[in-house]
């Protein structure tokens, strides 16, 4: 290899003096010292226009270079559009449109039509725009049009479909967080765009379920009619005939009126925020920071776009060559300044590493994006970002299919036809001084939000050290509704039934008289630091009145809930508990067995009776309390032979989404005349969380309203 | 006697397609160029002038496979190397650098010497040697003009950079306008010609994030890695293209050099050049710029040849992830005479919603939101697998996937495919091929592709004659041959608890 080193020197130099002399291109040449020809001049071909009289807008454009027509749709719509409550609709109804089959056929025919000739043609429905794309052999294409327009006009959205579809979003909710790269990006878009926009609200297991069939068809009819929708066919066709064709499919289809609501715009952080999402079965951390983004037309998207190819947007970028090539601390590290047509997209600067360099690389990609805001963009990086824009041109235009659909694109968005040119000549345009003023003007410090995803615990520094306070995001997956069976005057009546024999075995009459309990005994807590045990006592007023008095490790604390506000008195004074914990209090005082139990024929409650189960060999009758007011409901199992209740299982609200909450009753001692489960077991998520022994309990003792004052 | 007539009546039908298909291909294949280099090395070029704009394509014969025990990962790690220039490209001063980098090796070997005695280590030692090691590498980056072989292309208007490394090859590619053919010319054959393995150290850590990122902190990534231990005994196919970690630490500049040095010959490597070109300068330059590359041995292929399967083999993995089934079944290489057979297969069980998987797995028996059988995995040069991927519906096990997945197995075997179904596979084939013509990157990939692994880049249109050719009976036959459960390998990823 060394004799060739000598060579190409030796040819190199004789290259340079041939280039001086006008000749070029006989002998090899370093890249520097090539000149290139002109680029042949680009005749873009213009696409043919037309609207038919019902409204819709067409573009046809002809390539003669293979046997085949191409087509795409868009339609003014999108999920943007959907309710809150029903999140998923719009793709829903986007792919349903095609595998529900219309009036005349059912997607399953439709199937087979297609793809027996290996031809394609799909819809959907996206956050801005709906649409649907076409692909067939030129011989197809009156099978191909056909089967579009009666999808877009006769969509029938049958049941089977609907199932299926719903099937593949739950399943798609129940593996979104397997994949740190598409979890880490919804997790920034939330936090760019707040978790309600249209552009980052996720899709959840009760949106689906509130979503059916008349969902699906009043969708689309809101928004499929020809005057709202735009087709683009490109291919092996002459545009009379095919003019010809779409009138014949489409012309019939009745003009209607479209109402567009309104998004709210969303606004850019007004400080730095830092957020941690823990995955401990990762050994390298995301790192994502950025803020909202821009739109298309704005003034300082030509600058804006060639610093963001300078900063991040490419190989030779300055990111990539410091994070990657000098560091060696990431594999991906890229940025992109997000632009969207009508609303502003998401700036984001990403990258990932091993665990053990996650503060380091934080660092980095802020410091470099601090630097680049300061000092701006250097001579180099100019001239590279720009030519490289403006060479590379010619790509926007080298197939009919990205022609057309630029054109229609710019057309659905409101944008001007020529705005690929006039974006060319700002870039053209763009000198050091415009971009430095952009990225002073729009790349913004001091609204970054930072977002890590990994193992903290193997981090080279713990997040703290970035010195701000962090917030731990929970992408816990919030659990499915229950479903539980609606109540009928048979299992209405069967749970009275229950309810009296239960009421009867704890006391009866001296359990209906209950005004007041005071609960003494021991309360073992399990924590993360492991177990401990207070003397507890509890005053209970009905109907939801309660205080709780702990002797804990750490001093005393005692817990008051009036009723409607509650609040902790310890060493360090008294708080207000938050509103979670008071309606936790709530449903304690509303879900208290003997409170239930004392109060099942008011209205407040609806019991019925669920299944059958077994404890331990001993069978046991299952009830459903539902507590109207709040929405709130237990289920009891109740000892068929004993009338006893041991076991009683809640859904409560945990830090990581919801936990079902078991409270085991045992070793059950008369009190005053009523039936007390001396031992609780408490267990959240089949893991032991408590533990209550208690040592006596008085009944109507007579405790003051004075207690309940702050 | 019913069944010939119907059969004979469907060979009528389909015989003014077959021709006027092949008359439209006999086109293409007329404008594609070949010339081959003293060098041994192979250009295809394939003229349009649509745009006037150009795709290229380096297939260099080289992958995972022909690696050995300690080198897992170098084919891929060349690849990035591939990206960092010349003696006069990607430097400050090649006369210094030069030096800088031999002090650089010298530095590692005597740390990385220390570093692998383990136990014995003297840690005092190590880190001095550590830092001499860094304090060195700091001097040699100091030389490095960073990223000006992408930058030469990205100013120039290039798109499309990049390259990619598998089992069985290792492909470069990019687009340029027309008007720089030469800049890619001058390049592309300076990196293979005079490269300088800098940065060396550096790029390892990039590509053990690389790993980090595709494999360990991956779930599907980690299956599949642990789902080809197995699915091989001793065939490379075994080893994970992106390499172990042991072996990225400890790879040298030695071995990648001497990597280079035997597998990057001329003669091991095909160029698809399509767009808007003029093939006669197109060869002009090719004689020129790659004509300096000197000649070299035939690298040797890949010796081990993995001994027939006797037995299931399965792995289960246990991540925080949901459930992924994979199952593979040994069958022969895309130079197999049943290679289109196996398409064929492939084709009627994923194909569409109208494939086999689809309508039980997904749409008749709701076990699944993916499922789809395909040939060649993880690579196509030696016998590799016929593969089953699922993907269960939340609710649904890897158990239920895996029987109804070998329902479809069994239907294959027992039951003649219809003429129909056939016949719509012969059609989507066509169509797809013809689709394939529309991108000049994607037939740049094409070409090089089956000339390097078939011999003969007309493969890829005779390939479809191939297809036309399949029988219900070679359906049957290969099904029953591929499809036994003694050749078979699971490989399950099950969420933890």
């Amino acid at each position: 290899m060394k004799t060739y080193r000598v060579l190409t020197i030796a040819l190199l130099t004789f290259g340079f003096v041939f280039i001086g002399s006008g000749q070029t291109g006989s002998k090899p040449l370093q890249y520097k010292k090539l000149k290139y020809p002109p680029l042949r001049q680009v005749q873009i071909p213009e696409p043919l226009r037309f609207q038919l009289s019902n409204g819709m807008i067409v573009y046809l454009l002809e390539d003669h270079t293979l046997p085949l027509i191409e087509g795409s749709v868009l339609v003014r719509t999108g999920s943007q559009y959907e309710p809150a409550d029903k999140i998923g609709l719009g793709s829903l109804t986007g792919q349903v449109m095609r595998t529900g089959g219309t009036t005349t056929k059912t997607g399953d025919e439709i199937d087979e039509i297609l793809e027996k000739v290996g031809a394609s043609v799909e819809t959907y429905i996206g956050i801005t725009s709906g649409g649907a794309r076409l692909s067939v052999l030129k011989e197809d294409i009156d099978t191909g049009l056909s089967v579009l327009a009666d999808l877009l006009r006769n969509p029938a959205f049958r049941d089977d479909k609907i199932e299926l579809a719903k099937i593949a979003a739950r399943s798609a909710i129940s593996r979104r967080n397997d994949q740190v790269m598409s979890l880490a990006g919804r997790e920034f878009r939330k936090l760019i765009y707040g978790p309600n926009d249209p552009f980052a609200r996720m899709t959840e297991y009760e949106t689906i379920e509130n979503i059916d069939k008349k969902d699906l068809v009043e969708f689309h009819k809101k928004f499929y009619a020809p005057n709202n929708i735009m087709l683009a066919l490109w291919g092996d066709f002459t545009a009379d005939e095919m003019k010809a064709k779409v009138e014949k499919v489409f012309g019939g289809w009745e003009r209607r009126e479209v109402s567009l609501p309104t998004v709210p715009e969303p606004t850019l952080a007004s400080e730095r925020s830092i957020n941690f999402i823990p995955k401990d079965d990762v050994n390298q951390s995301t790192i994502v920071l950025g803020h909202l983004g821009g739109v298309l037309r704005d003034p300082e998207s030509g600058p804006l776009n060639v610093a963001d190819q300078a900063f991040g947007g490419a190989q030779a970028s300055r990111l990539f060559k410091k994070v990657r090539s000098e560091q060696g601390l990431a594999y991906s590290v890229e940025s992109n300044w997000g632009e969207g047509y009508n609303r502003a997209g998401v700036f984001q600067i990403n990258g990932s590493t091993k665990s053990g360099s996650t503060v380091k690389m934080v660092r980095s990609l802020t410091m470099e994006f601090e630097n680049f805001v300061k000092n701006g963009i250097s001579d180099d990086e100019l001239k590279y970002a720009k030519d490289s824009y403006l060479n590379s041109y010619v790509f926007r235009f080298d197939t009919k299919g990205k022609i057309i659909n630029e054109l229609m694109t710019l057309e659905y968005a409101g944008y001007p036809k020529d705005f690929i040119q006039q974006q060319q000549k700002d870039i053209q345009n763009a000198t050091k001084q415009s971009i430095n003023d952009a990225v002073k003007k729009r790349w913004k410090p001091e609204s970054l939000t930072l977002m890590v995803v990994g193992k903290e615990s193997d981090f080279d520094k713990p997040m703290s050290s970035l010195g701000m306070k962090v917030r731990t995001i929970d992408i816990t997956i919030p659990a499915p509704p229950e479903k539980l069976p609606d109540p009928t005057p048979e299992t209405i009546a069967k749970g009275k039934e229950i309810v009296k024999k239960t009421l009867t075995a704890i006391g009866g009459p001296a359990l209906l008289a209950i005004k007041d309990i005071t609960l003494v005994g021991k309360q073992m807590q399990v924590t993360a630091m492991g177990e401990y045990s207070m003397d507890a006592e509890m005053k209970i007023v009905r109907p939801n009145k309660m205080i709780v008095q702990m002797k804990a490790p750490m001093g005393d604390m005692t817990m008051v809930f009036n009723g409607s506000n509650a609040w902790v008195k310890s060493q360090n004074g008294t708080q207000d508990l938050p509103g979670s914990q008071r309606e936790e209090m709530l449903q304690q005082a509303y879900g208290d067995v003997h409170y239930i139990l004392q109060n099942a024929d008011r209205g407040d409650y609806v019991i019925q009776y669920l299944k059958d189960d077994a404890i331990d060999g001993n069978a046991m009758a299952v009830i459903l309390v539902r507590h109207t007011p709040t929405k709130f409901n237990v289920q009891l199992f109740i000892n068929s032979k004993t009338g006893l209740v041991m076991k009683k299982v809640t859904t409560q609200t945990g830090e990581k989404g919801p936990v079902t909450v078991e409270e085991v009753y045992s070793d059950y001692r008369v009190a005053d005349g009523v039936q007390f489960p001396f031992k609780t077991v408490a267990t959240s998520d089949g893991k032991k969380s408590s533990e209550l022994t208690l040592t006596s309990v008085k009944l109507n003792t007579g405790i003051k309203e004075d207690e309940f004052k702050k | 006697m019913r069944k010939n007539s119907v059969r004979f009546l469907l060979l009528c039908a389909l015989v003014p397609w077959v021709l006027s298909a092949q008359d439209g291909f006999k086109a293409v294949q007329s404008q594609v160029v070949e010339h081959t280099l003293k060098n041994g090395l192979k250009f295809l070029i394939l003229p349009r002038h649509d745009a006037p704009v150009v795709s290229f394509h380096t297939y260099v014969n080289v992958g995972a496979v022909n690696e050995s025990r300690g080198i897992t990962g170098l084919a891929h790690i060349f690849e990035h190397l591939a990206f960092k220039g010349t003696t006069d490209i990607g430097t400050k001063d090649y006369k210094q650098e030069k030096v800088a980098l031999e002090a650089l090796d010298k530095s590692w070997t005597a740390w990385r010497a220390e570093e692998v005695k383990g136990a014995f280590v003297d840690s005092t030692k190590l880190k001095q040697l550590r830092d001499a090691f860094e304090k060195s590498q700091d001097a040699a980056s100091a030389l490095v003009e960073n990223g000006e072989f992408d930058k030469a292309i990205e100013e120039q208007g290039g798109v499309g950079l990049n390259a990619s490394t598998g089992a069985d090859a290792t492909q470069y590619f990019l687009s340029l306008p027309s008007n720089k053919l030469e800049l890619w010319f001058s390049l592309e054959s300076a990196r293979f010609l005079d490269p300088v393995i800098r940065d060396f150290y550096k790029e390892k850590e990039v590509v053990m994030e690389e790993r980090r990122m595709r494999t360990e902190s991956n779930s599907i990534g980690k299956l599949v890695e642990e789902f080809l231990a197995v699915a091989y005994k001793s065939h490379p196919y075994k080893e994970p293209v992106i390499g172990h970690i042991s072996d990225l630490e400890g790879i040298t500049h030695d071995e990648a050099a001497a990597f280079f040095k035997k597998y990057y010959v001329p003669s091991n490597m095909v160029i698809g050049i399509v767009g808007d070109v003029d093939p006669k300068e197109t060869i002009r330059l090719a004689e020129m710029y790659f004509g300096r590359i000197p000649a070299g041995p035939a690298p040797p292929g890949v010796r081990t040849v993995e001994p027939e399967q006797k037995s299931e083999r399965s792995v289960v993995l246990r991540e925080e992830s949901q459930r992924i089934l994979l199952v593979g079944y040994k069958k022969g290489s895309v130079n197999h005479p049943d290679a289109a057979v196996y398409e064929v297969i492939s084709d009627i069980l994923s194909s569409g919603r109208t494939s086999r998987l689809y309508k039980s797995l997904i749409r008749d028996k709701k076990l699944a939101i993916q499922a789809q059988g395909f040939s060649g995995f993880p690579g196509e040069k030696y016998p590799n697998l016929f593969a089953f991927f699922a993907v269960p519906a939340q609710g649904k096990t890897n158990e239920e996937c895996l029987a109804a997945i070998d329902e479809e197995i069994a239907r294959l075997k027992k039951d003649a495919v219809g003429d129909e179904e056939l016949k719509a596979v012969k059609n989507r084939a066509r169509a797809d091929l013809i689709r394939g013509l529309s991108s000049d990157a994607g037939m740049a990939d094409q070409l090089t592709f089956f000339q390097a692994i078939t011999g003969d880049w007309r493969n890829l249109f005779k390939q479809l004659d191939k297809i036309n050719a399949v029988t219900v009976a070679d359906i049957q036959r290969v099904a029953n041959t591929v499809f036994v459960n003694s050749n078979r390998t699971i490989g399950t990823l099950e969420p933890v608890k």
